[in-house]
């Protein structure tokens, strides 16, 4: 999700314990990289301020660094001040996975999500620069820790959609030019997928319940069932398209390198196949679902 | 320096003068342009953007939103910088961190500003991280002889390595330190001195960390060295009674408006930017809500006279 420079607003009144009020405060003397060190530590907990101080003394091996020690009261407590960092910290790494998994969020329901969410972040802080891609494992990390199979899914739609909005452009395979050809030629073409371009094989028909959240219809039960997904970028537009077992099974052949011919014979000689095929084939090209 | 000219030509955003104010007028010693009243691009706003090229001033982007991107974030930033001037605004470039500077990201940050043809490019007097972590926040440096001495050598090597003079922006802070031997002001003052760097003042943030530590913010403007200001930014912040959250949501408040009237005078004219990041109204009227600051600049005006 995108950045700003913003700081997340407290969601409810913030009570932390207050810290010992202690008299004048003297300067404990942290050098600046052990100060950083005992502030990230206390901000990234995700416990409690508690918990974080008690962890930030040790890594700094200070017992004296507590928060009321280190930071200035004036006329609001210490723990207040640092549990806004602490809860920014948190509630903007939570409003990025929200904001890249809305259709996951709707699923699961707020809370559980925050629930889950709160785990992933403590799992894998970000180390990039950019939130651009902080969500990537978040698909597995649904399936793996919170056994959401059927979230993960859904994720896994949702995170292909937002890789194919950052991919890069790409010629699309012509039309035209296809129409020039003659059948033997048709048989060996091979296609290379645009860059946005994803096929998904999931076990749960997640395109069924994200296509019914958007429209706002009524959702249907999170239920098991394979399905295939084809994710792909027109010029700016992203599409969904539902596909059946036998047109993903050409997809994915088409995808991997094989011709046209071979992926076209593989999928053995079912009745009117040929014009089916070329149907497909047609729409996925214009859509510039594969590039030269 | 970006030549204003090969801009596509469009009516003006915002008057260029106005009650004998000359809104265009800059003050900054490197003789950066005043681009006029602009607004931060966001997401929500690409398609109004897009349809019809509305007379906005000049746009700020968040440097990192286009940064591991190769498709529609680059694309609508390559069309918004052909109509409009792009000034980069960046959240990670974490100056004052122990953590050696991520290279990497100042080589991008650098094609990026050569790419959008930036005017300037700004960050924060803050740390973002430390153990190769980035807490995505702007956290506070304390005010410290060895923070200044470290933030000097860093803005020096990130103006050798962009080839351009830094901007920094004061944050708005939550919480000083027991160490502290220095206000922000004479913090940044310093800074600037000893690198070259410049400002882009937040009045926001000026107003918000004011009320958070109880300090004036006459003493703070006292302390600015005014050439060295390019930019200002405004926003809307939570205020909570105790203290104040700079959540960037809301109109700007009148105390902000009237530190950015006074600043703008001191600082002899000075790019203005509103930051609108949550809760974002349409296009229309987020560019309302930053013209309000024609007004304020022009009482700033008559009650200096
Ligand atoms: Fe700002």
């Amino acid at each position: 999700m995108e950045r700003a420079s913003a700081t997340p607003a407290p969601q409810s009144p913030q009570s932390p314990q207050p810290t010992a009020a202690t008299p004048a405060a003297a300067p404990v003397g942290l050098r600046l990289a052990d100060f950083q060190r005992w502030f990230q530590t206390i901000i990234t907990n995700p416990d409690g301020l508690g918990p974080g101080a008690a962890a930030a003394r040790a890594a700094v091996g200070r017992d004296d660094a507590s928060i009321a020690a280190v930071v200035t009261r004036g006329h609001l407590d210490p723990a207040v001040r640092m549990e806004v960092y602490r809860n920014a910290y948190h509630l903007r790494l939570i409003e990025c996975l929200a904001d890249d998994f809305p259709a996951v969020q709707e699923l699961l329901g707020k809370d559980r999500f925050t629930r889950i969410a709160r785990a992933y972040i403590t799992a894998f802080p970000s180390r990039q620069p950019n939130l651009n891609r902080y969500s990537i494992r978040f698909p597995d990390f649904l399936a793996a820790e919170s056994r959401q199979a059927f979230a993960a899914d859904l994720a896994r739609l949702e995170w292909a959609m937002i890789e194919a909005i950052h991919a890069a452009p790409a010629e699309p395979f012509d039309l035209a030019a296809l129409q020039t050809l003659d059948p033997d030629q048709w048989a060996e073409l091979r296609l290379r997928p645009a860059p946005a371009s994803r096929l998904l094989d999931l076990a749960h028909p997640a395109n069924a319940w994200f296509q019914a959240w958007r429209a706002g219809q009524p959702l249907p039960p999170a239920r098991k069932g394979r399905s295939f997904v084809l994710v792909y970028r027109a010029g700016e537009r992203l599409w969904r398209m539902d596909l059946t077992p036998l047109t993903a099974d050409l997809l994915r052949r088409l995808f991997a390198g094989e011709t046209l011919g071979a992926a076209i014979s593989a999928l053995g000689d079912a009745p009117d196949l040929a014009p089916r095929v070329i149907r497909w084939f047609r729409e996925w090209v214009a859509g510039g679902v594969f590039t030269r | 320096m970006v030549k204003i000219t090969e801009i596509t030509s469009r009516s003006a955003g915002s008057p260029v003068t106005t009650s004998g104010v000359d809104l265009r007028t800059a003050g900054n010693r490197w003789h950066l342009p005043n681009l006029g009243i602009g607004l931060g691009l966001r997401t929500p706003h690409y398609l109004a953007i897009q349809a019809d090229w509305p007379a906005i001033d000049w746009f700020e982007v968040i440097s990192e939103n286009y940064m591991d991107t190769a498709g529609r974030p680059l694309a609508v930033l390559d069309r918004v910088a052909a109509h409009y001037p792009v000034v980069l605004h960046g959240v990670s470039m974490s100056i004052g961190s122990t953590d050696p500077l991520n290279r990497d990201y100042l080589s991008q940050l650098k094609t990026l500003a050569t790419r959008v043809r930036a005017p300037w490019l700004s960050d924060h007097l803050c740390w973002t991280g430390v153990a190769g972590t980035n807490a995505h926040d702007l956290l506070p440096m304390p005010l410290t002889e060895e923070s200044m001495e470290h933030c000097t050598t860093r803005v020096k090597q990130v103006q050798d390595i962009l080839e351009r003079t830094l901007f920094l922006e004061n944050p708005s802070t939550y919480a000083a330190f027991t160490d502290q031997t220095m206000t922000e002001w004479e913090f940044l003052g310093r800074l600037c001195e000893a690198t070259g760097c410049g400002l882009m003042l937040d009045v926001n943030n000026i107003y918000v960390s004011s009320r958070n530590h109880g300090f004036d913010p006459q003493d703070y403007l006292d302390g600015v060295p005014w050439d060295r200001v390019v930019q200002f930014h405004v926003a809307g912040h939570d205020d909570l009674g105790t203290h104040c959250i700079d959540t960037h949501i809301g109109p700007v408040v009148d105390p902000v408006w009237a530190l950015l009237g006074e600043a703008w005078h001191r600082a002899g004219g000075a790019s203005v930017l509103l930051e609108w990041d949550a809760e974002i109204p349409d296009l229309a009227t987020t560019h309302r809500e930053a013209l309000k600051a024609v007004e304020a600049i022009t009482a700033a005006r008559s009650e200096a006279s």
